[in-house]
């Protein structure tokens, strides 16, 4: 199944964003000495505010960054200069002087003259040129849940979701009886989205053992009270060990999570897949493709765009649909997704986000495309050409933290941030 | 003169009226927006269309729990809701049902239904959407507001009044004549010119003021306006109105409301009310937790424990009709305020102070049908369904969720349809047809279950790319 193509999973370099490329393109076609180029990179990403929330800060923070700050810029500086080299975009002249090469040139203009999306593209050739890590990760995805069209869940049982809170997790034999009440949840989930049956007794001993490997846990007298000072790290080391175990043991995917957050996240960003903390009703991660590969040629639906051609005359098509093609189906799930939503939380208002990320899901398209198609939707509804009304609000929910409403950025639609979404149909 | 008189030669056509006449109808008698609004005129849309036989149940468990039971029993209800049974909500008729109770509590103020042991009014009002009745102040604003609407005030007025004069028996004044029916009592005994030159003012208000409820009033109310030491004006419920808009406090409105009032209303001889709030999750739907709380511990306060005499009494007794989903948004606020175990709102017990609200069956539903075209009938036939047919209503019902108002609306859109083809008979097949040719994009909100992503419908690309 995946012959020919070799495939170099780990020699990306661990970064998220796409953009970082261009601001360092811009930074060393600014500058050619290091440090330099490393003070207009920590300029240029404030000024993107690439890394970092854009609707976090309340107010232009301009304070000196942090020595330990300042190490983590250096870091991803460091990251992404040693892939832009990979790609030949930079050239190191000597220790301490870097140039832009041709390729870079015409990179960064391509980012001026035609937008980030055309970037990325250009740059997603780079990659997978390199690596083929994409390929991989749609074919994973599609070859280990065949049943559900790639679907991939990491789910995660915090003590909370369980319904159990700190003060009542304080011996080992509260630490163990959590980890069988996460156990049994993970068999349901897997059997309900896998539909395969996977006894986890065994991984989770395993798992016990390792905690009391580590004198996390107490090895022998279960009801001895642990180390309080050491409760995040084991929920922590809980979490991590059933992530690692879906994406190695049952996903078949030889990858570390992070490596894999990697790929998923940048896939995201080109339209390859899908990937969210936030799905409603479901505690943990998503991740699925919204696009295929293929070896038989231009598919015969419309909605695809050629992406790539491998060597092995494979070829990735993304899931694209052009607006006027698409519109009724996107309307039409919007609106059976907003009234989803609506029944499980009696309000007018939802929160965009989540309704994003269902109507996503359903329809298998990007966040951009998500976004575009709303914008156009709601312009036809100003004009008054639509069966429902959309309104758009910046508010937040009342019940939704502040702590969620930072990690979930709003939707820009119509030059506004937009939180909340009511639809309704006109009578 | 010719630019006056001369006329045009061709003349328009007189309007194709009675385009539902051959259906023995003077207009489509459906509305085509089913949403009950009390104050429309129009018959079809204010809710007076009314089959009060398909709410029954609920109609005698009202009365059992509520009308009948007698206000001076310190245990009677002053809390209820009628909830949803179903997630179907909207449209069910709960509008319709409370607005008729009030109406029907109102032709004899409760004394028919309590065998005389209550004299009660009632008022009926929803919430505004959107947000602007979040906190217990704004929802007494419109309290009183629906206590004005209900001209309960003036009829207040007119009794304390006719109740002085028939003591006091002024000669210019005869009662056989001049008072005889109720609008005449009322609007007579609330207008100056009637008074003026027939009795001293100041006499009649000292005679009201022996009433002891009436002279447990504070001097500001409203009772007292314009009030000098020679010259008394006849106050009306406008000043009333004037009065409470010069309230700031939010404890002077409760005084006001939930003390004041009560004693002017007993001193009128009633000794309870019932109030209606529908669309009551208008509320909570956009408070935060903490207005959630502050709210429920303020209905507490007024309702059982505060130093008001409504919460010794218990002269306002409250109806909340809600939607299926709202006690599960009340719930944590209610415990926190006290309240759950006074007055559960959570639906699971089934105790007097929960009315459940069904949804309507096939016969219901023929029977609302039958109902409204019975209003519009030109000639009265005996043929009580025509156009209809009992089966073409049943798949109505069926299409549209046994939904009430839904079906009220396909029968609107059916009924104008088939006129406009020259139909002769709305049966099964007609309908079907009908909406086929109309699919709706409004979903089924019956499935309600939680949706996860392990059953929400996705594409398969895989399968698309195939397809055109």
């Amino acid at each position: 199944m995946f012959q020919d193509l070799e495939y170099k999973l780990t020699s990306i370099r661990k970064f998220y964003f796409l953009e970082y490329f261009y601001i360092l393109l811009k930074s060393v076609d600014k500058h050619s000495d290091q440090s330099d180029i490393f003070n207009y990179f920590k300029n240029l990403k404030d000024v993107y505010q690439l890394g970092e929330s854009k609707y976090k800060k309340l107010g232009t923070v301009n304070e000196d960054l942090t020595e330990n700050q300042l190490n983590r810029y250096r870091y991803t500086f460091n990251e992404i200069l040693e892939e832009a080299k990979v790609y030949n975009l930079i050239i190191s002249q000597d220790s301490n002087r870097l140039v832009i090469s041709q390729n870079g040139k015409d990179l960064l203009q391509i980012y001026e003259e035609q937008g980030l999306n055309k970037f990325n593209e250009n740059l997603f050739s780079l990659m997978e040129k390199t690596f083929n890590g994409f390929h991989y990760l749609v074919r994973a995805c599609y070859i280990a849940n065949p049943s559900m069209a790639g679907l991939l869940i990491f789910p995660i049982y915090s003590p909370p979701v369980l319904n159990l809170s700190k003060s009542q997790i304080t011996s080992t034999k509260d630490i163990i009886n959590y980890t069988i009440a996460v156990y049994c949840q993970l068999e349901k989930d897997i059997s309900k989205f896998l539909k395969k049956n996977i006894p986890l007794e065994v991984a989770n001993d395993k798992l016990l053992n390792k905690l009391k490997e580590a004198d996390l846990i107490s090895s022998n007298n279960n009801e001895e009270k642990f180390n309080q000072s050491f409760y995040n790290k084991i929920l922590k080391r809980i979490r991590d060990y059933w992530l690692n175990y879906f994406l190695t043991d049952i996903y078949k995917i030889k990858l570390s999570i992070s490596y894999f957050d990697i790929w998923s996240i940048r896939g995201k960003q080109l339209g390859i897949v899908n990937t969210t903390e936030f799905y409603p009703d479901f505690n943990g991660r998503i991740v699925y493709p919204i696009s295929i590969i293929t070896k038989s040629g231009k598919p015969n639906n419309v909605d695809f765009k050629l992406f790539y051609e491998y060597h092995n005359n494979e070829q990735l098509f993304i899931h694209e649909p052009d607006w006027l093609n698409f519109q009724d189906s996107f309307i039409t799930t919007l609106y059976e997704s907003y009234h989803d939503l609506k029944s499980s939380n009696r309000s007018y208002f939802i929160n965009l986000t989540d309704l994003r990320d269902i109507v996503c899901y359903k329809l298998k398209i990007s966040q951009k495309t998500f976004t575009d198609f709303l914008a156009n939707a709601y312009q036809l509804n100003l004009i008054d050409q639509l069966k429902i009304k959309i309104s758009l609000e910046v508010d937040k929910l009342p019940e939704e933290t502040k702590a969620i409403y930072l990690k979930r950025e709003p939707i820009v639609i119509d030059g506004k941030p937009r939180n909340i979404i009511a639809i309704d149909l006109k009578k | 003169m010719d630019k006056f008189l001369k006329k045009a030669t061709s003349n328009i056509p007189e309007e194709n009226k009675g385009k539902f006449e051959k259906y023995n109808l003077a207009e489509n008698p459906f509305p085509s927006t089913p949403i009950v609004n009390k104050d429309s005129t129009e018959k079809k849309f204010n809710g007076s269309i009314y089959e009060n036989t398909i709410r029954d149940d609920e109609h005698n468990k009202m009365v059992r729990n509520f009308l009948e039971k007698p206000q001076n029993d310190i245990n009677h209800l002053r809390l209820g809701f009628i909830i949803d049974s179903s997630y179907i909500g909207r449209g069910n008729g709960k509008s319709a049902f409370l607005v008729n109770l009030m109406k029907e509590i109102n032709e004899n103020y409760c004394l028919n239904f309590s065998n005389e042991q209550n004299k009660c009014f009632a008022t009926y009002f929803a919430p505004e959407g959107g947000g602007n009745t979040k906190t217990f102040e704004k929802f007494t604003d419109i309290f009183f507001q629906s206590i004005l609407n209900s001209n309960i005030i003036n009829f207040s007025l007119a009794t304390l009044r006719l109740e002085a004069l028939l003591v006091l028996k002024p000669t210019k004044i005869n009662f056989e004549i001049e008072l005889q029916n109720e609008a005449d009592i009322l609007n007579k005994l609330n207008s100056e010119d009637f008074f003026n030159g027939r009795i001293i003012k100041t006499d009649l208000l000292d005679e009201m003021r022996k009433n002891k409820y009436i002279s447990k009033l504070p001097k500001e109310f409203p009772l007292f306006n314009n009030q000098t030491n020679f010259l008394t004006k006849i106050v009306s419920q406008t000043d009333f109105e004037e009065y409470y808009k010069t309230l700031r406090k939010d404890k002077e409105k409760y005084d006001f409301i939930f003390t004041d009032l009560i004693n002017f209303f007993l001193a009128a001889s009633f000794n309870g009310s019932y109030i209606f709030v529908d669309d009551f999750e208008r509320i909570p739907d956009f408070q935060s937790a903490v207005q959630k709380k502050d709210f429920a511990i303020q209905l507490r306060t007024i309702l059982y424990d505060g130093l008001y005499l409504n919460s010794k009494i218990g002269f306002y007794n409250f109806v909340f009709a809600l939607h299926a989903g709202v006690p599960r948004l009340m719930q944590d606020a209610w415990g926190l305020a006290g309240l759950e175990q006074r007055i559960a709102i959570t639906p699971s017990n089934q105790s007097n102070h929960i009315i459940t609200f069904d949804k309507i069956n096939e016969k219901h539903a023929v029977l609302l049908i039958k109902k409204y075209l019975t209003e519009y009938r030109i000639l009265n036939t005996g043929d009580d369904l025509f156009p209809f047919t009992e089966e073409s209503i049943k798949y109505m019902g069926v299409i549209s969720e046994m939904n009430a108002s839904k079906i009220l609306q396909l029968a609107n859109n059916i009924i104008n349809y088939a006129a406009e083809k020259n139909v002769e008979l709305i049966d099964t097949d007609f309908v079907q047809t009908f909406t086929n040719s109309n699919s709706s994009i409004e979903p089924n909100f019956d499935g309600v279950g939680k949706k996860d992503i392990s059953s929400t419908n996705t594409i398969d690309l895989i399968n698309k790319a195939d397809t055109k």
